[in-house]
């Protein structure tokens, strides 16, 4: 990384070289660092208050004359000729006497001295708006335990006396301070906050309700019987329409689509007939399934939970593509031999087109269908379809996506929520950090929301 | 069958079962009445206590005697139910008759479950039991056994270092647990995915370290299965999100590692992570934001860890104003938390005061300066509870050491009177401390040595010089004295001499300890000094009984010899002692005997130097018979100049 170093005071002067900032002070002056280096951006940048914790460390590489040096914090209005500490909003850590300056002239006895060949951090805590300096890896303890965040705040380091250099790491390098721990530190603090937390309800019953429909709503019949059971609560739809979207949720997530169709049909009549988007989503699906030599045109003749479970995941092995293009392009029959996969493919291909011409007034989303089917289409033409651009179509993932939109179409055809309401939990809490990501509100960097779904 | 209800039909209700179980030989019924048995007991205090009153414990064992893992595995689950709850329960089930041959014979059963079930009984039968260590040392087969279970199965691993630690209390344990060879099965485990075996295994080490050297540097010379040095795995194992009690557990460890040479020489990241992540650990526990045990046993980590070691003191000291952390332990209000843990989060605050203080001046001034921090002190000094008094008091005989406190803050609290209060007190220890912080208060720049010498403290320390059983006591009191003569007057030298009397000396001259006959013949050059004084002190003593000692003491080692010999320049100072010694020509043919050896070369020279007595008149006669006795005259002696005097002793620890 090469940071870039502007410097504000006239007196003083900075070099930077890569992954080195030196700055050489041959005069008095203030040199005020940029906390977020940009290579477009050359101006100074306020410490962003959204980060939660700010650190950073200097190496004294010569402590000059006298030593007069100062490292620490400052809003941008300070005087560039004064060290850290004295203006107004600025705190400072000054090595000739190891005091720390709070907004003052007069320092208060802080830690101990410093001098050529000590690293010195500074660290500002934004959740407790405390600031702490290190020493050759020690933390020395809070310097100012009520920092001004109203004011932007610039890490600074003030030199005075000549001869004095200075080397600023802003984490480009390994710091000397173990930062990590702070940072766990307080990760465990906020969590403790937030289980201390009083809940104007009662917790067990929301959390129960939030389980119990989630495993409504995927169709984990069992377990939700089981966990109603349990836990003593009703299950807010009958048993048996769980099992359904659960046999359709079992025919779509193996592959087995027609089967899905069928079943959606007699189950639910008038559901895809209203969704015509969707009924594309399960026919494209279909297409690939086919290809993949898990499904076929096959109608099945009962659906009452009996049907044949359906075949294992391996799409067929294309060894003679070649010449089954070549068969297909030459035969071009109208009859329809079902039980050859080729034809079951041209049918099926035929049908999806009609489909999409069909639904190609009614539907707003027509481009994406578009792209869909040419992508599923384009299968046909690999040797090795798996090896393919598109070959994202066979992972499971996809047949997940499709099930999603007919379960929630069925939960919606039915009255039932379409999203379980920990999903929507899981939104608002989504949407709410990144509301205090925009509002500097520094906790938030504490809180990893994968690791605690994960 | 109703779990609730009163003791007498929860006796009837359980007695139905015991004669169905006595009455019936079907292994599947009796198998059911158990497991019917142990669901009643499960989370039930009253159900276990009534169950134990009505004898289950022999009928179950009975049902035991068929080859029936199941049944036997399911028992073992019930005793272990039963052992829970109520800490009586566990003292009903030892008195069976049995039992222990029970439980350890079943540990050797060849069947995983019944092996499991066994151990987990008795883990539960030693938790927390005084008496633990005993039972299981007395079988040392069965400490073996476990040894060779650990690597065997996870499932064995949490129970048996279980159990180790907790029986691991004295160095005999250390030792019988290291020598069955316990270190070799420990490595793998530190990298354990089941952080419950990890902080187990960190437990057990620091079980087996505590106190213990030969075990610190064993366990320091093992790798794990990469190759790792053990210390440096468990050293990464810090890390602050993880819960207090193994955080603390960790650093406790390294407290009994921070005498290894290995932290110190070989990998300096090692001496370095003391500074910057044991320490930081330790003081971040003690703020007031942790729970009081937990900064009872931080601050006690930090006073075992940094005693002795410099560095790490004043490391600790600019840790994130420690000190200042550590004084609130002094504020805890009294609401809500019961006296005896604040009486320990009290004596820990001390103790780590005291470590932090042992040498670094600017702790002493920061901590004296702190508010309030004397009134604290004196608070605990005169605190009932003798822990935090003797704490208190070895922090301030950490502030004693300084000069400068002694002159200033220390002088103006009048804090010593406290101590001679202290020094009265039956209890050992605390008579211990106060007479070695009186050590340094009695000293001649100690503007307090006056008040406390009018106190006749100097009776006191004679009397515990002379009667105390305690051979710490006797010695600390030896060293007072020596102190307190220092530069003493005549009428003091005179008023300790008859305090003590001849005897006493003779007593502790005869001492087979030659610290004690050293520090005897440092009192006796201390009384023995100023010119004046000399003489007199020397007839009140006896002429012959000091020669005598000096003749007696340059035969022993090169230490004593070179303190006696300083002990006769000093009588040579005196006018008519140096006739006496000048006459005494048994005693100058030993001398000659002794200017041979290098290492008198410098005592007998002052020796020689104080017999010539150069500027007095008579130096050449003195001189003459010197060299009759074939003495060599240092070459700066050979004109006039000044008499030397060695210099007195004193003690300012």
């Amino acid at each position: 990384m090469n940071s870039m170093v502007e410097c504000i005071g006239e007196t003083s002067s900075a070099q930077s070289s890569k992954n080195r900032l030196v700055s050489h002070l041959p005069h008095l002056g203030n040199l005020v660092l940029p906390s977020v280096w940009s290579a477009k951006d050359k101006t100074n940048h306020p410490i962003p208050t959204a980060c939660g914790l700010y650190y950073f460390e200097i190496t004294v590489i010569s402590k000059g004359r006298d030593g007069f040096m100062g490292v620490g914090i400052s809003s941008q209005s300070i005087s560039l000729n004064r060290l850290p500490g004295w203006d107004r909003v600025s705190v400072g850590y000054h090595g000739d006497d190891g005091h720390s300056f709070v907004s003052s002239g007069t320092g208060q006895p802080y830690g101990p001295t410093f001098t050529t060949n000590d690293v010195i951090g500074c660290g500002i805590n934004f959740l407790e708006r405390t600031c702490f300096f290190t020493k050759n890896g020690i933390n020395l303890g809070v310097a100012c335990s009520d920092i001004d965040l109203e004011k932007a705040i610039y890490p600074t380091i003030g030199l005075q006396t000549p001869g004095e250099i200075i080397e600023a790491n802003f984490g480009q390098e390994d710091f000397v301070f173990d930062i990590d721990q702070v940072i766990c530190e307080i990760t465990k603090k906020l969590n403790q906050q937030i289980e201390a937390i009083h809940r104007p309800f009662e917790m067990q019953s929301t959390l129960n309700q939030l389980v119990s429909s989630y495993l409504v709503c995927h169709g984990h019949a069992e377990a939700a019987n089981a966990f109603a059971q349990a836990t003593g609560q009703s299950l807010g739809e009958e048993a048996t329409s769980i099992s359904n979207r659960q046999l359709i949720q079992k025919y779509v997530l193996s592959g087995n689509i027609s089967h899905a169709i069928f079943t959606t049909k007699k189950l639910y009549p008038g559901l895809l007939e209203k969704n015509p988007s969707l009924l594309f989503q399960l026919k494209c699906r279909q297409f690939v399934e086919i290809i993949s030599g898990v499904d076929s045109l096959q109608e099945p003749e009962e659906i009452d939970g009996l049907l044949p479970e359906a075949r294992c995941v391996e799409p067929m092995h294309t060894d003679d593509e070649d010449e089954v293009i070549d068969h297909a392009m030459t035969n071009g029959v109208e009859e329809v031999n079902l039980k050859d996969p080729l034809e079951q493919i041209i049918t099926a291909g035929r049908e999806l087109r009609l489909l999409y011409e069909d639904i190609k007034t009614s539907s707003d989303n027509n481009s994406e269908n578009e792209q869909l089917m040419h992508d599923v289409f384009s299968l046909v033409a690999y040797s090795d379809p798996k090896s393919s651009r598109v070959s994202h179509h066979f992972l499971q993932e996809r047949r997940e996506i499709v099930y999603n939109a007919l379960n929630g179409a069925i939960l919606d055809a039915c009255g039932l929520q379409r999203t379980p309401p920990i999903h929507i939990l899981l939104s608002h809490v989504s949407e709410c950090l990144d509301q205090m990501t925009s509002n500097g509100l520094g906790a938030r960097s504490f809180v990893q929301l994968d690791q605690i779904v994960k | 069958m109703t779990v609730f209800g009163d003791v007498d039909t929860l006796i009837a209700n359980n007695e139905t079962l015991v004669i169905e179980i006595r009455n019936s030989t079907n292994p599947q019924t009796i198998l059911e009445i158990i497991r019917q048995i142990h669901d009643i007991i499960t989370g039930s205090s009253r159900q276990k206590s009534a169950m134990l009153s009505i004898g289950i414990v022999p009928v179950l064992m009975n049902h035991c005697t068929v080859e029936n893992y199941e049944v036997l595995a399911e028992v073992l689950d019930v005793f272990t139910s039963l052992s829970k709850g109520a800490s009586s329960n566990r003292d009903v089930l030892l008195e069976c008759d049995g039992i222990l041959e029970f439980v350890i014979k079943a540990n050797y059963c060849e069947n995983l479950r019944v092996k499991m079930a066994a151990l987990r009984f008795l883990r539960a039968l030693l938790h927390d039991f005084p008496s633990a260590p005993d039972i299981l040392f007395a079988e040392s087969e069965l400490i073996s056994h476990f040894i060779t279970l650990i690597p065997e199965h996870t499932e064995f691993q949490l129970p048996i270092l279980s159990i180790f630690t907790t029986c691991c209390k004295n160095d005999l344990h250390q030792n019988t647990l290291f020598a069955a060879g316990v270190l070799d099965v420990l490595p793998p485990l530190i990298s354990s995915p089941n952080q419950r075996i990890v902080f187990a295994t960190v437990s057990l080490f620091e079980a087996l370290c505590r106190d213990n050297l030969v075990i610190a540097q064993a366990v320091s010379n093992l790798t794990d299965t990469q190759g790792n040095s053990i210390i440096e795995v468990i050293e990464e194992l810090i890390k602050w999100n993880k819960p207090a009690d193994f955080l603390l557990k960790i650093c406790q460890l390294f407290a009994h590692f921070v005498q290894l040479p290995v932290i110190w020489d070989s990998p300096p990241d090692l001496a370095f992570k003391l500074y910057s992540l044991v320490i930081p650990t330790l003081v971040q526990h003690c703020k007031p934001t942790n729970s009081i045990e937990h900064r009872i046993a931080a601050a006690n980590s930090i006073a075992d860890l940094t005693t002795r070691q410099l560095n790490l003191q004043r490391g600790a000291f600019e840790t994130e104003h420690a000190m200042s952390i550590l004084c609130k332990y002094f504020t805890i209000s009294t609401n809500g938390t019961d006296s005896q843990s604040i009486n320990e989060l009290r004596r820990a605050g001390f103790r780590a005061l005291a470590a932090l203080t042992e040498n670094d001046e600017e702790s002493r001034t920061q901590l004296l300066e702190s508010e309030k921090f004397l009134t604290y002190l004196l608070d605990g000094l005169n605190d009932p509870c003798s822990a935090v008094s003797l704490a208190a008091a070895t922090c301030l005989h950490s502030l004693t050491r300084s000069v400068t406190k002694l002159r200033t803050s220390l002088y103006d609290s009048s804090i010593w009177k406290q101590l001679l209060l202290m020094l009265q007190m039956s209890d050992i220890q605390l008579q211990c401390v106060s007479l070695a912080t009186f050590c340094n208060f009695l000293l001649p720049f100690s503007p307090c040595r006056q008040d406390i010498l009018s106190e006749n403290v100097v009776k006191i320390i004679v009397e515990k010089l002379k009667s105390s059983e305690c051979r710490e006591v006797r010695y600390n009191a030896l060293f007072s004295l020596m102190n307190v003569t220092y530069q003493s007057s005549r009428e003091l030298k005179m008023h300790i001499i008859d305090l003590l009397g001849i005897d006493a000396f003779h007593e502790l001259l005869s001492d087979s300890d030659p610290e004690f006959i050293m520090k005897t013949l440092g009192l006796l050059r201390n009384l023995i000094s100023g010119t004046k004084d000399i003489d007199d002190i020397c007839l009140k003593l006896g002429d012959e009984f000091l020669l005598k000692i000096v003749f007696d003491s340059t035969k022993q080692s090169p230490e004593v010899t070179e303190q006696a010999l300083c002990l006769l320049a000093n009588m040579a100072d005196g006018t008519r002692m140096n006739d006496v010694i000048l006459c005494n020509d048994q005693l100058l043919h030993h001398l000659k005997d002794l200017s041979t050896q290098e290492c008198n070369k410098a005592a007998i020279s002052n020796c020689v130097t104080n017999l010539l007595q150069n500027c007095e008149p008579g130096a050449e006669q003195r001189k003459k018979v010197m060299q009759q006795f074939d003495i060599l005259i240092p070459f700066d002696q050979c004109s006039v100049t000044a008499s030397v005097t060695s210099p007195p002793l004193s003690r300012f620890d």
